[in-house]
Order: structure tokens, then sequence, then C-alpha cells
């Protein structure tokens, strides 16, 4: 994984010691809090229902042991001894104090990681799909591609007010695993008819109050222009995004009033126009990036290890962790594992100090030292030889970490809502947690098969409900809530946003509501069809009816 | 904004330790049992004004409807949750402590 | 009055604003505001003539005076609107010259990114100064010694300096 040099060392270290400073120019009134707030928000810092929240960045998902370890530290010391993993792959702190803020950031900077950009109106924190690096499917590492925007975005000069956040994500992979079609910039790694590199451009998709799936802005865009191009679609976006209305400020609303045809007119007269004098060739900085994503030395591994036959053989609860959790590596002898951060009842994503301190060790001592955080909100150890699988399990199980539901009705995405968010408009994680007991049942769930739940608290969408197979959306209807379901949602290549079953419910029934949903479901599927190909098939008619047969 | 029927309390939040503070009519208080109550939604509109133009050690401060009586409860979810300090949930996972509320 | 700051410090401003070019009198450097029929005013010289835009304006409107103009003065009407970051960096890549001027109540923390983006110096106005004085803009141009982005710094980039000068910091 990247390390910084003394370059990128310099720069966190710089930031956090003008944050330090900004924290003392708001206290002694030279900031005032209008002034401040963008501010702390470029840096990670919000102020939630209950206290401020500290969102470190996590770039593109991936940590190592040490790290793991530090954010346990800082958990306990500056905070209530957990964190909690986002829908963006970061974590959030959700208690500190503002005075203690710069001494976080710099135990952070001690082990290279920052919150810079973390919020604001600016550019975030760039995604990627957690199995880079292992999945057979992939192009290349889309991680290269993620550092170098990672740093082309840090501070930029230009880009640090724009009208609203901005989001992008990379994928190299043919299945789409980073939801790219959702972010404002989505990039795509290609090659083309030559096998030169570089990416097909997409743009304008999103979710919050107007989702929107992302249009296609250039089939191949050559990886040497890769900077200048983002510099012009940024350029163009600053200049033209409406500034009038909060929620009409993203890209999507720009590109979708402007039309993909004339917006890709501007966006390249402003690239032909740029002054390119200075620019570094993205070839040079691309390779110097590249060598830190180097694949690995694997040490030597059994492809089938006699152990780990007999292993799950016996012991039917490994095997069901082993088979529901594991992801091919394309390293012989090696499979990549998600630890879901998803028990039955549990917060979604949220992790103790101590749970930290044990992914570290077992990074440290079965994943060649590296995790991954993933869109769901889970950990992913992505380097696991097959014959430590059984002792990773039992370092895991004793902890609450060995959940085996990855992508089950159980693994579900959830925002922190009413509890926690100073936006939201109904509780988010409660829901989650009804309806993860109601379905706490591991035979149930396998019999479900994949089903992807997503649950925002407000419009804002940061639960993802649009993509979600079942999308609940909890609002404010006259001081009471009400939850909105949409069916059909999918981030991946077949990007589609959930439909709207009908009227909302309130917060008690949504477990029922969820069940009569599988039910119908169960009912209608044929042999090897999961929820979406059968939702897809039969249409909403049969749900609208099971959810609302008894109405009006 | 506030409908008349309820009495309302100003909050505001601590600009260092970001939790949720309540107007006494004299400081800002921690303990919501000493929130000053108004019943006039004029003298809660001055209140207000005069207390967000203020330069001061507090954030973001509005009002809240509450049942005034024993001690003043908010009416909305999203107040009553606020005004407990903590998340409607076993929020903190076990063996975490630290910096305890 | 206006405070107005480059990066060596605060300025005496040498420019008048006006309305209109009625109100030029000899030897008089001046600042008119844009008008969609704006057109130099004859017999003045460059650099003895400046423009207000607003910044929403439509560049290609304004390409044809650039070599006429010895300044520009950009509208920031809160620090929030970053439009005219942008607007900069476009007025330069068009061969702007001049002094470029940001005007309004920007901030401190801000200082240094409009330098990058091609701004020369800062007219803010004078409540603001009495929270943010000298001492903060200067403290604020130092705080990072060096930023990533290629172009913005005057050849002092990370990038550049990796790749273009084998440097270490």
């Amino acid at each position: 994984m990247y390390h910084y040099d003394d370059f990128d060392a310099q720069l966190v270290r710089e930031r956090v010691a003008q944050f330090r400073d900004q924290v003392a120019r708001r206290l002694d009134g030279s900031l005032t809090e209008e002034e401040f707030k963008p501010l702390r928000l470029m840096n990670g810092l919000y102020l939630q229902l209950h206290a401020y929240m500290l969102r470190v960045a996590i770039p593109y998902g991936t940590l190592n042991s040490r790290q793991m370890r530090q954010l346990a530290m800082i958990s306990e010391r500056w905070d209530r001894g957990y964190g909690h993993f986002t829908t963006r792959q970061n974590i959030q702190f959700n208690w500190p104090r503002l005075a203690d803020v710069p001494d976080m950031l710099d135990a952070l900077a001690e082990v290279e990681m920052h919150a810079i950009q973390s919020s604001g109106n600016c550019i975030r924190n760039v995604t990627s799909d957690p199995f880079a690096g292992v999945a057979a499917d992939e192009i290349e590492d889309p991680r290269i591609t993620a550092e170098l925007l990672r740093q082309w975005s840090t501070l930029h000069p230009e880009f640090t007010f724009l009208g609203r956040k901005f989001k992008i994500a990379v994928s190299a992979a043919r299945q789409d695993r980073a939801a790219i079609r959702v972010h404002d910039i989505g990039l795509e790694v290609r090659r083309d008819a030559a096998g030169n590199p570089g990416y097909r451009v997409l743009v304008g998709g999103g979710q919050g109050r107007t989702p929107m799936i992302a249009k296609e802005l250039r089939a191949f865009l050559p990886r040497a222009d890769l900077l200048a191009y983002l510099e012009a679609v940024l350029r163009v976006y600053n200049l033209m995004g409406r500034r009038d209305n909060k929620f009409k400020a993203r890209i999507k609303i720009l590109v979708h009033e402007l039309g993909i045809e004339r917006f890709g007119e501007m966006v390249e007269s402003e690239f032909e126009a740029l002054d390119r004098s200075e620019e570094v060739p993205v070839a040079a900085e691309f390779a110097r990036i590249a060598r830190h994503f180097a694949p690995p030395d694997y040490p030597p591994a059994e492809d089938e290890p006699e152990a780990l036959d007999r292993a799950l053989a016996a012991h039917s609860d490994f095997a069901d962790w082993v088979a529901r959790n594991g992801f091919a590596h394309r390293e012989p002898g090696y499979l990549a594992v998600t630890v879901s951060l998803k028990p039955i009842g549990g917060a979604p994503g949220d992790v103790t100090a101590e749970q930290m301190r044990v992914l570290a060790e077992a990074a440290e001592r079965f994943s060649l030292g590296e995790l991954r955080v993933t869109h769901e909100q889970n950990i992913v150890l992505p380097h696991v030889r097959k014959s430590d699988l059984f002792a990773l399990w039992h370092l895991l199980r004793g902890h609450g970490l060995d959940t085996a539901n990855r992508g089950l009705i159980t693994d579900i995405i959830a925002c922190p809502g009413l509890d926690y968010c100073a936006l939201a408009t109904a509780r988010s994680i409660p829901v989650a947690q009804a309806i993860s007991e109601r379905f706490a049942d591991p035979a149930r769930q396998r019999e479900i098969g994949s089903l992807s739940i997503k649950i925002s608290g407000c419009i804002n969408a940061c639960g993802h409900h649009h993509v979600g197979a079942i999308g609940i959306l909890g609002l404010d209807r006259a001081g009471v809530e009400s939850y909105q379901i949409t069916l059909g949602g999918d981030p991946a290549n077949e990007a589609s946003l959930g439909e709207r079953t009908g009227p909302g419910f309130p917060f008690e029934q949504v477990p029922e509501v969820v069940e009569q949903i599988v039910d119908t479901y169960l009912a209608l599927r044929m042999p090897g069809e999961g929820f979406l190909q059968t939702y897809r098939r039969v249409g909403m008619t049969p749900f609208r009816e099971a959810l609302y047969a008894g109405a009006a | 904004m506030a409908r008349a029927q309820h009495p309302v309390i100003l909050t505001a939040q601590d600009l260092i330790e970001g939790d949720a503070v309540w107007w006494t009519g004299t400081g800002w208080s921690r303990n919501l049992a000493h929130a000053l109550v108004y019943n006039d939604p004029a003298a809660a509109d001055a209140a207000e004004a005069r207390l967000a133009a203020e330069e001061s050690r507090v954030v973001g401060v509005y009002r809240v409807e509450v049942d005034p009586a024993p001690v003043p409860r908010p009416i909305l979810r999203r107040e009553a949750i606020r005004a407990d300090g903590r998340p409607s949930f076993a929020y903190r996972p076990q063996g975490a402590a630290r910096r305890a509320a | 009055m206006p405070v107005l700051r480059d990066a060596s410090g605060v300025i005496a401003d040498s420019w008048i604003r006006v309305d209109h070019a009625g109100e030029i009198a000899d030897g008089m450097k001046v600042i008119l505001p844009w008008s969609e029929d704006f057109a130099p005013p004859a017999g003045l010289p460059s650099f003895m003539l400046g423009l207000h835009l607003p910044n929403d304006i439509e560049t290609a409107k304004v390409a044809p005076h650039l070599a006429r103009l010895g300044l520009i003065s950009v509208d920031f009407p809160s620090f929030a609107d970053g439009r005219g970051f942008s607007l900069g960096r476009r007025l330069r890549n068009l061969g702007f010259r001049g002094r470029l001027r940001a005007c309004g109540p920007v901030i401190a923390d801000q200082f240094a990114y409009l330098l990058a983006c091609g701004y020369d110096e800062v007219e803010t106005p004078e409540s603001l100064d009495r929270r943010q004085p000298q001492p903060q803009w200067e403290r604020a141009l130092r705080a990072i010694s060096r930023g990533y982005q290629p172009g913005y710094a005057g050849g002092r980039s990370v990038m550049q300096l990796r790749h273009q000068y084998g440097m270490e910091p």
C-alpha cells in the first residue's frame, strides 16, 4: 500500500498545524462560526446532535495494522472507545471535544492518516473497490489512480470552495464494486484498441434528494490527460453549477439541466484551452505510485490444504462463514475474507477499540498486515492463506466478529440517523437492529439469499437507500417518523434506482413490511433467482399488492 | 416555527464541548431542568434573536417545544434524543469507556 | 476603508473605482464596473484602466478586452462562493497579464489559494481586518509549504519537484 514520502508527510503535518491555528482563531474570535464551519468541515469535523464528530479519511478504504491500532488508541484517548465505519470507507468518532481535535489529527499523522476533505464543499475522499489487488477480474489496481487523485485533489487551490461536495470513485474491474455510477465522477480503468491505458469517464451520478445514474462523458480518456481533464470538468462545474439552491448544486443537476452533450462540449472546450505548460507527465507520477501497490510477496500457500478440509467438515459454523464471507483471491492458496460488522442486533459499522485491535492483530497474523473498509460498512482482510482460515475464524469468533452474513439480509447498511446526526429526520440504526433481529436465524437468511437492505435517516441518502434491493428512507411527517420503501435498487454494473412501493410506514411496522416483501419474493422466485432478478421479472405489482392489500 | 400550543425553551451547543446547553435566563446550563420556559412566543423570539447575535461560547441557538412540567421535556423525538445527550439505543459497545458522558 | 494587500503586505490602493467613463479625470487609474456594452475608453492606456467583474461573467465577453486592461477586480460576494477561484485561473489561461484582484469578504485562510489561482492582491472590508489583521494573512501564506497541483504554484508543486527537479523536501 501507499507510504508517504517526505512531501506527503510534511503537507499533512502542516495541515494539522494550520487547523490547530484555525481552532485557536475560532476561540479568540478571529474567525466567526460562519467562517470556521467550512474550514472545520473540510477537515472532517462536524457539529452533530450531541457533540462534534470527526470523520477520518481512509483513502480508497485501505489501511494497515498499525493504523488500525492507532484508531483504537484515538477512540479510547479522546472519544468513547469505539468508532463507526461509514459508507464512504471512512471512520467516524462521535464524541471528540473541539480543543482535542488537533491532537487527534497529530496522532493520525503519526500513522500517515488525516481527515482532510472528508467533508465540506470540496473533492472528497476518493473511493474504490475493496477487493483491489485481489479480484481476478481486475485490469490493474484501481488504488494507483485513486491515490493519484487523492494527492491531486488535496488542498486544491481552485476547487476547495465548490458549490457542493464532489465525490469520485474508481473501478478497474469488470464487476463494479465501487458504485461508480452513483458518483459525481466515476472512472473505469480501460485500455484502448492499442492497449494504452485510460479511463471511461462517467459524470453526474449521485443519490440524495435527486438520485441519478451517471452518464458517459468520455468513452476513453488517455491516462496522460486524466488530471487536466478533471481540472476542466471541475472548472466548468465550479463556474456553471448552481449556487442558488443547496439541493440543486451538485454536478448531476448541472449535467441534467445542460444535457450531457452540451456539458461535454463545454468540458472539451475548457480542456482544449488549458495551459498545460507546467504539467507533470501523469505516467511518471502513476509509475511512482504504482510501485507502492506492487503485489505483496505472498508466502507460499497450498491451494487445497488438507487441514482446511478437515476443519470445514468438522465445524459447520466455520464452513458457513468461509462460504459466505470468502471472496476468491487471484493468488492460489489465498482467500479474501469479509469481517462482518453487522452482528445480529448491532449498530452497523460500529467497532470497539478492542475489536479494532483484534482486527489489527488478525491483519498482522493472517493478512500481510493489510485491511480494507468496504462501503457496505464491513472490513476485508484481503490476503488470507487458506491454511490460516480456521485460526483466523477462532480469533474473530472470540470477539463477536465472526458473523457469516456478507450480502445477506442482515448485512444492512445504515447511516447514523436521528440518534447522532443533526440533519436526520428519522432513526436509522434502530430500524436496522429490529430487522436484523427479525431475520436472525442463519438458515432463514441463507434461504433468502443475497439481499441488500440500505437505510437512510433523511433525504441526503448517506445510507444509499436508492441503490438498496430494499431501500428504506426515514422521513418526518408532522413530528412522526415515516419510512418510505423502495425496491430494485442496484449500485453495480446494471445500476438502477429503487422504485417506491407507495405510502410510508411507521417505525414499528418496518420489520413486518420487510418480512412481507421477502415472503412475496420467496413465493415468486424461480430456481436460482436472486431478489433483484425476481423483482426485475415480476415488477412492483405483486409487492405492492402484498404491502397495501388491506389498505384503503 | 413554534406551534402556539407548546411553551418553548432555548438551546444551543457548547463551542468547545459540542454538547447541548440550555438557556436559564441568565446563562447557559447543561441541566435541562434549569431551562427557562417561555410561554410567551414574543419573549422567546426576542431572547433567541439576542442570543443568536451575541458573540459567545455557544453555537446554533434555536428553540425547542416542550411539555413544561415537572421538568421541561421536548415534544419532538429528535429533541428528546438530543436532550438525553446520547443515542436512543445501547450505543456504546462493551468494553468502551474513557471519555464517559 | 477597505484594506488592500498582496504577498508583500498591506499596500496603498492607487486605483479609483468609478461608476462610468464620464467620471474619469486626467491621470486617474480607474476601475470601471462591467456592463454588457463595456468598451475601453479611448485614449486611456491599459495601465490606467481596470475592470470589475461579477463572478458569473461569461469570460468570452471580456476576453477581447484583456489586452487593454491593467487590472481586473473579481467580485467575491461571500468567502464561500468559490467561483472567483476558477474565474481567476481562466482569465490567466486566456492570457491576462495585468494585476488581478479579489474583492470581497474573503478570509485569510484563502489567501494562498487566491495567489495560486493567479490573483496578485486582495481587497477586503475594513470590518474583517479588525478580526483578521495582517499577521494572520502572513501566517496563512506560510501554513502549507507546497501543494501537489502542478501549474498552481510557480513550479514549486510537489508533483513538479518530484519529477522535474528530482528534489527531496
